[in-house]
């Protein structure tokens, strides 16, 4: 017999790293997250059509990873980029403006139904800490695989 | 004709609207409303109480058009009959009031989401659907449109 999973997702205090886009604070797994850096070592990126948000590319050791300006994927005004952070499983740097904190979070609840735009991809849920909401970022809806391999096809990459 | 049953009227602007009083949680004065990047119309943010993170809709958008005044508190709403019962948080211009009105059925060209008409003196109140007014192209197109 199947058992269905509750309604909130819920991790055991996990680390998550808190990073600031323009006015808005978001939240990523720590283990979703490789490496956090200065803008250092960026070069443009060959300009892709549909991709208007990936304008640097990052090479390091043998890897590529494309920088997903954080701001234009979140369909925000453009803003103060200061830091990256380079994610673990994906070919992906992602822009922030600041990184405010690693905190634990023990609970992680879904995104309420009456939100059905993009936001269902771009957050595994909703943090509330100190009573402040705050959206923890799916790492997998800033490239998916098939989109990395058009940018790839399309001589975006490296 | 339907039988008498209990709305809650509440007033957006000049205008009142009703929800039958069973889809109504509480009426809330003004918390922190809490905003995140998304894309879903009329969603303005969300709201904790209680523990419990609450979506708010600025249906006034789709009810009388962007110069609604100002909101002054929630009504907090259920959007599902039944297990899945959703809740939203409505902003709206004043106090509300319970009632026990005969509904009358909805005639003319009225959208959708005026399931029926209660006349309460000189004023006809429209009796609102939640999941009409927030089926997905009703509230693309109202969001855009709105509504005189």
């Amino acid at each position: 017999m199947s058992v269905r999973k509750p309604a909130a997702t819920t991790h055991r205090g996990e680390p998550m790293i808190l990073f600031a886009v323009g006015p808005n604070t978001f939240a990523i797994a720590a283990a979703e997250v490789d490496e956090i850096r200065d803008l250092h070592d960026l070069t443009p990126s060959k300009p892709a059509f549909g991709y208007s948000k990936i304008k640097n590319k990052l090479q390091r050791g043998k890897r590529d990873y494309f920088v997903v300006d954080s701001a234009s994927h979140f369909q925000m005004l453009p803003s103060k980029t200061a830091r990256l952070l380079v994610l673990r499983n994906h070919p992906v740097a992602l822009t922030a403006d600041s990184i405010d904190r690693m905190t634990d979070v023990s609970l992680v609840q879904q995104l309420p139904s009456a939100f059905r735009g993009l936001e269902r991809t771009w957050y595994k849920g909703l943090a509330v800490l100190d009573g402040t909401v705050i959206p923890v970022v799916n790492p997998a809806s800033f490239l998916s695989d098939a989109e990395v391999t058009e940018l790839r096809a399309k001589g975006a990459g490296l | 004709m339907t039988s008498p049953k209990r709305y809650v009227l509440f007033p957006i602007g000049k205008k009142r609207f009703a929800l039958p009083a069973e889809e109504v949680a509480e009426l809330a004065k003004p918390d922190l409303l809490q905003a995140f990047p998304h894309t879903t119309p009329l969603m303005t943010g969300v709201l904790v109480r209680r523990g419990a993170i609450i979506p708010v809709c600025d249906i006034a958008q789709v009810l009388v058009g962007p110069s609604a005044p100002t909101r002054r508190f929630y009504l907090i709403a259920a959007r599902d009959a039944g297990r899945n019962r959703n809740l939203i948080a409505l902003p709206v211009s004043g106090e509300c009031e319970l009632s026990s009105i005969e509904a009358r059925p909805q005639t003319g060209r009225l959208p959708d989401y005026v399931t029926s008409l209660l006349a309460l003196d000189e004023e006809i109140i429209e009796v609102l659907s939640l999941k009409i007014l927030m089926a997905d192209d009703s509230m693309k197109r109202s969001a855009v449109e709105g509504r005189a």
